[in-house]
């Protein structure tokens, strides 16, 4: 067994055996928590625009669509409201229809045109669900806990945290071994050549199109079910209160913010990004609190420093620090 | 019927009005994109930071809104200088780089401007009368502000296209490196470019305060709707922003009428698409 895998099998049994040692201390598990949703989010951009070189600034409409799926049928239907794990499914093919249809339109436009397209497909939607009585606009949606679920030997009660801990760990490594597959397998080498030059694709008979649909496919379908496993924990969605409404900009940008901070084109990069954001963001909360915003300004200077220190993100620059030292070994 | 059409053709006016003072603020970002090639996720903040400059100018000196407009010019100018010099600089031409700098500098702004200003919406309350003609009227403060920015559009343009300077902004913006290599000073160019271009957005969210209401979230929304127009002119197109500005304010003006208002700026978002599918390019671009 290589090194490398062996250091990720460690760190996955330790991040499977730790929580339990902390499993009382609810707030700590949420920050948690949190940092695994966003990683995941990071992720499903990062394979979109990180890989596939199309930056899109749409993520939060799979996402909210994701989370839509979710909210309506649990408001609509009886059967979800006693089990909504179903609904994860659907809610990312939900999620990744919608991607088709906007990768359909939006495909024919390149770089900052495609990213302010997708932009104006999640604003679009985000006033119609905003206006309209069937979503029951900005009075949001409240989705009702899972019930518990009995085994011979425990119970798993989903108004604890532990449960979700897992379910979205589940999400995340699932998503990572996804974007890691695809980018080592003919898709990875296809994906970078329409990043590089995407019309000299073309003419070496590359189908830019159909790769482009495809990765758009699996992206939404990754940024759907986290959406809908988002709804599911938090408990409530909306669309478009700051912060934390699920098709605001800046839940299309966060996925940005974190991957480009983490090191983008990089499976880990994503985590790590979203460690120092959701984490850090949140200590600065702890530190600056005292006073409305202080923290989000440190944050923001915070912001600018890291870009200043690190130009291809936090990964890019250990991977640059290890790598003489690999030598010398 | 003829009632209709006059509720139309006013709110096609009033559409314009908006949507020049739209179309100043993305002026500025398509200057700053041109210089620099940045999107400057900032740009909005830096109106609503204008807006703000000409209500503490009227609250607490007593300065007419009409008088901080052109005093706003200067006040900006010389903050967009700095924050070339300081910030812009140093992330010329890089896509993540710059969103990272200009993304950071918004949220410190918005929060800042909210710890300041709180989140409370204020506006400069000046009356100057209504002014009618024939079936279309228009408050006196939209007419204000649309010869404010008839002007600030004239004299613009006039910069770039007749002076030494703005001709050589122009020729920055088409290629950088053969600029410099005919003896403009392309670092120079740039902090005068970033200037003119904070100092539009400044200017011009002086001129929005003449007829919008404030409060510090605004910035993102402002930033929206400049790259959209950006966009749709086509990227460092400067003169193209002016259409691209008119467009969006119409329709988002005469969406009103059909439409509940919440949701007006769908309406400018699609029709944005639309023009996008047939000229993917933007508007003005040259195949």
């Amino acid at each position: 067994m290589r090194l490398s895998n062996l250091i990720v099998v460690i760190l996955i049994i330790i991040a499977l055996l730790s929580p339990l040692l902390i499993a009382t201390q609810t707030y700590l598990l949420h920050i948690i928590i949190l940092i695994l949703f966003f990683a995941t989010l990071a992720q499903s951009w990062n394979l979109l625009a990180g890989y596939a070189g199309q930056p899109s600034l749409g993520q939060a409409l799979f996402f909210g669509m994701g989370a839509y799926t979710v909210g309506l049928l649990t408001l609509y239907n009886a059967y979800f409201r006693t089990n909504p794990w179903p609904a994860l499914i659907l809610g990312g093919f939900v999620a990744s229809l919608i991607g088709l249809a906007v990768g359909a339109i939006c495909f024919r436009l390149r770089g900052p045109y495609f990213a302010l397209a997708t932009l104006a497909a999640t604003e679009i939607t985000r006033l119609i669900v905003l206006n309209s009585e069937f979503t029951k606009g900005a009075i949001g949606i409240i989705i009702p806990v899972p019930p518990s679920v009995s085994t011979p030997f425990f119970t798993i009660s989903f108004y604890e945290k532990l449960p979700y801990y897992y379910i979205t760990f589940a999400l995340m490594i699932t998503s990572f071994y996804i974007v890691y597959i695809l980018s080592k397998s003919r898709y990875g080498l296809l994906m970078q050549s329409i990043k590089d030059d995407e019309d000299a694709a073309m003419t070496l008979g590359v189908n830019t199109f159909r790769v482009k649909l495809f990765v758009i496919f699996i992206s939404s379908f990754i940024a759907g079910v986290t959406g809908s496993l988002y709804a599911i924990y938090i408990g409530f969605i909306d669309p478009s209160m700051e912060p934390g409404g699920v098709l605001t900009l800046f839940t299309s940008i966060e996925p940005v913010i974190i991957t480009v901070m983490g090191g983008p084109i990089t499976v880990i990069g994503p985590l790590i990004g979203s460690l120092i954001r959701v984490g850090g963001g949140e200590y600065l909360r702890i530190l600056f609190g005292w006073r409305a915003g202080m923290d989000l300004i440190v944050f923001g200077i915070l912001f600018i420093l890291i870009f200043f220190l690190v130009h291809k993100g936090i990964w890019g620059f250990i991977k640059a620090k290890i790598k003489p030292l690999r030598g010398a070994l | 019927m003829s009632t209709i059409f006059e509720l139309v053709l006013s709110n096609v006016v009033n559409g314009v009005m908006i949507g020049i003072i739209y179309a100043i603020i993305a002026m500025g970002m398509s200057l700053i994109f041109g210089v620099m090639n940045i999107k400057n996720l900032a740009h909005g903040d830096f109106a609503v930071l204008g807006m703000y400059t000409s209500y503490w100018f009227f609250t607490l000196f007593n300065i007419p809104p009409l008088l901080s407009i052109p005093l706003s010019f200067v006040i900006f100018f010389c903050v967009g200088v700095i924050f070339t010099r300081f910030l812009f600089k140093y992330v010329v031409g890089e896509l993540l780089g710059s969103i990272l700098a200009t993304f950071g500098l918004s949220i410190v702004m918005e929060n800042l401007m909210l710890l300041v200003w709180k989140a409370d919406f204020r506006k400069i309350i000046v009356e100057y009368g209504i002014f009618k003609a024939g079936p279309i009227s228009v408050g006196g403060s939209n007419l204000l502000a649309f010869v404010f920015a008839v002007i600030l559009i004239s004299l613009t343009q006039l910069f770039l296209s007749k002076t030494k300077i703005g001709i050589a902004i122009r020729a920055v913006s088409q290629d950088a490196e053969a600029a410099s290599s005919l003896g403009v000073d392309a670092d120079r160019i740039r902090l005068i470019g970033g200037g003119l271009g904070i100092a539009l957005s400044g200017c011009g969210g002086a001129i929005l305060a003449l007829i919008y209401h404030m409060y510090p979230y605004l910035g993102i929304q402002l930033t929206l709707y400049a790259l959209i127009i950006c966009v749709l002119a086509g990227l460092g197109n400067v003169f193209g922003t002016l259409f691209g500005g008119i467009i969006i304010g119409i329709a988002h003006s005469v969406a009103v009428i059909y439409l509940p208002f919440a949701l007006t700026p769908a309406v400018g978002f699609a029709l944005f698409v639309l023009i996008l599918l047939f000229k993917p390019k933007g508007l003005f671009t040259r195949e």
